[in-house]
Formats: C-alpha cells, structure tokens, sequence
C-alpha cells in the first residue's frame, strides 16, 4: 500500500477536480438561487459533446474549440434560464419543483444527445497530448495535469469574484436575504444571470476536462451531476468552498476505498460516505446550517 | 363542471394507455404468420451502443443469406421475413427483445443474441414458449448447460478460449504471474473463471483480478492495482471494443508495458486496424477461420463493398450468415414449428457452413478450434 499511496491520492485529486467543477457549478446556484441545480450535468454533457464535434467535424484547434465551447455553453444555460427558471421564479414556484425542472432538463438533455449524436461511446483524440509522465512514485498524464490546473485557476478566480468584486458582493447579499438585497437597490435578475453564466464557465470547463480524460457517451451528465451533488452535501450544501473540498474529500476517499475493496465498489463507497455525512454530520465538513428558503 | 371533466380525461387517459400494454387485446397489431404467406425469423441483435459494433455488421451477413434465399423462391415458395430487435447486449433488453417477438409477433424461432448476456436473458422466454434460440457469436460457458434445450449456438464456448489462452500464456509465453481486467457481464465473466482455473492449474499465478461495470469509463484505479502487482502479462476481457480500447489507454498511460492478452474483441479488424501504437503487441486469441474458404471469401466481399470496410468479425458474420441456411433446411425439411426446427439442429452433422465444418451436439454447441493471433504493425498475425 506504502508504495501506491501517492499514486492514490493523485488519482483521488483528479477526480475530485471534475467533481469539484460540477459541484462548484451546483453550489453556486444553490447558494445565490436556493435550488438544486441538476441540469448543471446537461451544461456539462452538452460542453463535451460541443467540443467533441467541434474537434472532429470542424477541425478546430484546442483552444478556439475551448473558447466557442464556453461561449456555447454560457448562451444555452441563459437560454434555459429563461425558458425553465426565469418563468418558475415568476410563478414563485417552490424549490422542489424547480428541482424537478432542473432534472427533466438534465433528463431531456441527455435524449437531446442520443438523438443528435448517436448511442456509440466517443472518445476525444488527443495526438500529441496523449502519453504520460512517470514521476517515479506516480505517473499522471497531460490531460490529467490539466483537470488540477484549470480546476485551482477556476476556484481562485471564483473566489476571486466572490469576495472582491461588486458582483461577488450582490451576489452574496442575494443569498444572505433577497428582500434587503432587493431594498439596497440589487437587481435579483440581473445577479441571477451572472451566476448562471459564471457556472456555465464552470460546467463547460468540468464537461470538456470530463470528455478528455474519459469517453463520451449520451448519459454522461447524469452520474458527473450526481458525484457533485454528493460533493457538495458532504462538503456543505449552501457553501461553494465546501463543494469544491468536499468533493475533493469524496474522490480521495473513492479512489483510497477502491484500493481495499473490489473496484465495483466505487459507487457504494460514494453513497455510503454521503449517508454517513447525513446521518452524523448533515451541515457538511464546513458546518453549513442547511435553511429553508 | 371544470374537475369532472378532467378527472374523466384522466381516466381516459389511464384506460387508453393500459390498453397501449396489451396489444394481444388490440387485435389488428398482431401478424398472423403463415396468412401473409412469409416466414418469420425473429432476430435480435445489438443494434445500438457499443456492441452494436458486432450488432449491426452481422445483421447484414444475416440479411445477405436471407436475401439469397429469398430471391431463389424462398422456402419452398414461401419468403423468409427478418423481424429485427435491438436488444442491447444486456440480459433484461434481451429478454423483452425476445417476448417481444415471440409474443407480438409471433416467430417460431429467433437468430441472437450476439452478446451472451443477452442470449441468456432470452433462453428461458425461448424455452418456455418452444422458440428456437440460436447465436452465431455468444461464448459463454454457461449457454452449454444453462442455455435449455431450445438454445443453440454456432460459436464455441469460451470454455475452450480461454483455456487456450491461459495455455498460451503459461507453456508458450513462459508467463507465469498474470492480472485480469474483465467487464462484469457474462461473457467477460465465463472467461475470466476459465483462463484464472486453467492458468492455476498449470501453476499460473493471479496476482489482480480486476472488474469493471459496464457504465465505467474511469478505469484507473484498477489500472493502479494491477500495475502494483507487478504481473508479468495482464488479461484484458472488455466486452465491447469501445470500453477496450479506453483500457488499453489507460493502461498505456499508468505506464504498465506488459504483455497484453485478450479474447476476440480486441483483435476484432476495425480495431486492428483503427488503434495503431495502443494495441500493437497484443495477444487474441479467435475461433479457427478460413476467411479465404469458397463459400466465406463472397460473405466478406460483400460485405467490404457495401459497408467499405473490412469484416471486423469475419467469424460471427459468417455464422449470422449459416445460421439462415441452417433454418431454412430445417424449416423446408420439417415445416416451421419450434420443436421441429430444434430436431433438425441437433441433427446437423457436418454441415459445411462459411463459418467451417459444423455439427450441433446434445447441448447445441458446436466445436470448433482457435487459433492464438498477435497485432503486429496494423496487422492480425496467426502464432497458433
């Protein structure tokens, strides 16, 4: 085990990267719109498959594929904004139902690929980026250094945003009490359409890191959705750090348990850890009171 | 006024649909068979996802039979009608694949699955309703007992391939520690008990014995594991290319350059052909094939002109192809009824198919040999 730790926790860091964007993406929502926010995974799924298409039917190179894929995916999240939520926030409809909305959007998403793209698994070609470095007590591929380095540029800058722009304050103020918010002059809508473009950023980032360093396939934005899902709970559901750490501590304690335990274990290491968190510790690592809006 | 009505409508609705759940009521939707003057063959095969990689080529060379036939008159003037269903290389698709066929529309006899969870979820619909059952390309050990009376195969069991395999590796190769990867799906599973029983009783060692779902895509921690046993060769059982092929590079990616060994799958000629550097080295090992025989050289040329690629498993394609002959002897010779094509099949005796000599035994199964094949540059060469 000595020997194979180190490799272990690398694994464990890269998949609670991808966690941690799909989770950051769901917590930001839920923090600033107080719902559970499952159609992220579409956001995601719809960014790899975009990437995808744009890699292989288009030719694009990496990064005009990159930069078209976000600005994609920032018009289809404003788009559902205001077909799904916008209308559902008029209507002052409760959160579980705009959760339930938010899955049959991840749901019709999903059909949405298999009709357009086809059932096959697909995989990005990645030529000169393939290959891997052996680091002696490691080894970790490009693509692999890529989830941890876009992953700790996109939380910094989230951060960034959170706590020192004007933005960040709006928005934390909408999520502390709407009504004074409202009263000190903040547009909710106008903040509400800056959260959902900044976790667009964060999906199409999570879904194209996602396709690169695994394989497409029409469901794909169900399970990535879920593991942030999780993340976010035991980390904390209501706080966007606690997403992103407890959905780190998820993919460490996935990948360790999977040493010990056969590996069709993963997902029952997964839920297990969350009904653990439910049961023993439910405001998450970072101590978030859960409140009822 | 307003909730009445609605409460009706909703009834209607409930009342409509459950009837949408039994067609049988329904009259009109169900065919009669020997009324439209054809002959049903229920087919049912992967014809989407991964496995309809094997799906969909062999449903052509099956097609390509039943076209002959029928073009010739039929079966004593009667046409051969195909019914296709997609049945996903899953147990559960293919279990309502086959009640789907046998109970709508009615086929005395169903040609699939490919996959041989697939086939096992139909056998015992099969069974039970006398329907013939019988796959030109499931391997599981299980279909030789577990299969039922009604189930029949063209292709052997794995019993054989991995022995031969496990053989390979522990007298040829002089491997003597290797790990297993395998899918969880029956398939996978039969061979991987029967090359870790044969490799142990040579006095091979297991050293990982891996599996994977078949929803997987991250495979690395399995990966780790096997690379931190240190084998000396490492067993690949994916159940399609698509998930392979991702192991392969992940396996490349951890660093691990052993050996690879693996069933067919991998050695199948699209992948040969379409992974380059990943799979170069690689080890399969197939059912014997004579691709240049007389009666398989038109199958596969056929097939690389219409579908303008090569037949990726020459093998099953052919099978799909005999099977169609096969039945259709049965059904001239004996008349169509489920009972009676399953005597003609357990009498099939040295039946010179495209897919080589073949006879059915009491388990209907067929025995035919392997052959162990290495990639090397792009290109499948024969080692035994």
């Amino acid at each position: 085990m000595q020997s194979i730790l180190p490799q272990l926790i690398i694994n464990g860091l890269i998949s609670g990267s991808i966690y941690a964007l799909a989770a950051a993406g769901f917590a930001l929502i839920y923090y600033v719109l107080k719902f559970q926010y499952f159609s992220h995974g579409a956001v995601m799924s719809l960014a790899a498959y975009l990437f995808f298409a744009l890699l292989n039917s288009f030719g694009l190179g990496y990064v005009l594929a990159g930069i078209l894929t976000v600005i994609f995916s920032i018009l289809i999240v404003q788009i559902s904004n205001l077909i799904v939520y916008m209308p559902l926030r008029k209507r002052k409809a409760t959160p579980t139902v705009t959760m339930i909305a938010s899955i049959g959007l991840l749901i019709f998403t999903s059909s949405l690929i298999l009709a357009v793209f086809g059932s096959n698994t697909k995989s990005i070609m990645l030529g000169s980026r393939s290959g891997f470095y052996d680091l002696g007590i490691f080894t970790i591929t490009p693509i692999q250094i890529a989830v941890i380095f876009f992953a700790v540029i996109l939380f910094v800058l989230l951060w960034l945003i959170l706590k020192k722009t004007k933005l960040g304050k709006a928005m934390r103020a909408l999520a502390d009490n709407k009504d004074v918010a409202q009263v000190v002059g903040i547009n909710p809508e106008k903040i509400y359409n800056y959260t959902f473009v900044i976790s667009a950023v964060l999906g199409a980032f999570g879904g194209i890191l996602l396709g690169m360093e695994q394989n497409l396939y029409p469901r794909m934005g169900i399970p990535i959705i879920i593991k942030g899902f999780i993340g976010s709970v035991i980390g904390g559901l209501g706080s966007v750090p606690g997403a992103i750490i407890g959905s780190l501590f998820l993919g460490l304690v996935e990948n360790i348990g999977i040493w010990f335990l056969p590996s069709g274990y993963r997902d029952v290491i997964s839920f297990s850890l969350l009904l653990v968190f439910l049961l023993i510790r439910p405001q998450g690592i970072l101590g978030v009171k859960l409140r009822d809006s | 006024m307003k909730k009445t009505i609605l409460v009706f409508l909703t009834l209607l609705v409930l009342i409509l649909s459950a009837c949408e759940q039994q067609p049988q009521q329904t009259g009109g939707k169900v065919k009669q068979t020997q009324a439209q003057g054809t002959y049903k063959i229920g087919i049912m095969y992967p014809l989407t996802g991964d496995a309809a990689a094997y799906g969909v080529p062999i449903q052509k060379t099956t097609k390509y039979a039943a076209d002959e036939i029928n073009a010739k008159g039929g079966i004593n003037g009667k046409k051969i009608e195909l019914i296709y269903e997609d049945s996903k290389c899953n147990p559960k698709d293919g279990n309502a694949a086959a009640q789907k066929l046998i109970n709508l529309d009615k086929v005395k006899v169903i040609i699939g699955g490919v996959c041989s969870g697939e086939t096992l979820g139909a056998a015992p619909v099969a069974n039970e309703n006398k329907v013939v059952l019988i796959s030109p390309s499931a391997t599981s050990p299980d279909i030789t007992d577990k299969g039922g009376d009604f189930v029949f195969r063209l292709s052997p069991s794995d019993a054989f391939a991995g022995v031969v395999a496990s053989n390979y590796a522990y007298n040829d190769l002089k491997l003597k520690k290797t790990a297993i990867i395998s899918e969880s799906t029956d398939y996978a599973q039969g061979l991987r008990r029967v090359f870790k029983e044969n490799y142990a009783k040579l006095g091979g060692e297991i050293v990982a014995d891996e599996t994977f779902n078949s929803e997987d895509t991250d495979f690395r921690t399995q990966v780790t594991k096997v690379k931190a046993a240190n084998p000396d060769a490492v067993y690949l059982v994916p159940q399609t290319k698509a998930k392979g092929v991702l192991l392969v590079k992940q396996l490349k990616e951890a660093g691990v350059s052993r050996q690879l060994l693996t069933a067919e799958v991998m050695i199948g000629r699209d992948v040969v052909k379409e992974s380059g550097a990943d799979v170069d080295g690689m080890i399969g090992v197939e059912q014997k094939f004579d691709d240049k025989s007389s009666k398989a050289a038109p199958i596969l040329a056929k097939y690389r002109q219409d579908a303008k690629e090569e037949a990726p498993f020459p093998a099953y394609m052919s099978a799909g192809y005999d099977i169609v002959y096969l039945l259709s002897d049965a059904i001239a010779k004996n008349g169509y009824d489920g009972e009676k094509i399953r005597d003609y099949l357990y009498s099939v005796k040295d039946y010179s198919g495209a897919v080589g000599k073949v006879s059915l035994d009491r388990n209907g199964d067929v025995v035919l040999d392997f052959s162990v094949k290495q990639i090397k540059n792009g290109e499948l060469v024969t080692l035994k």
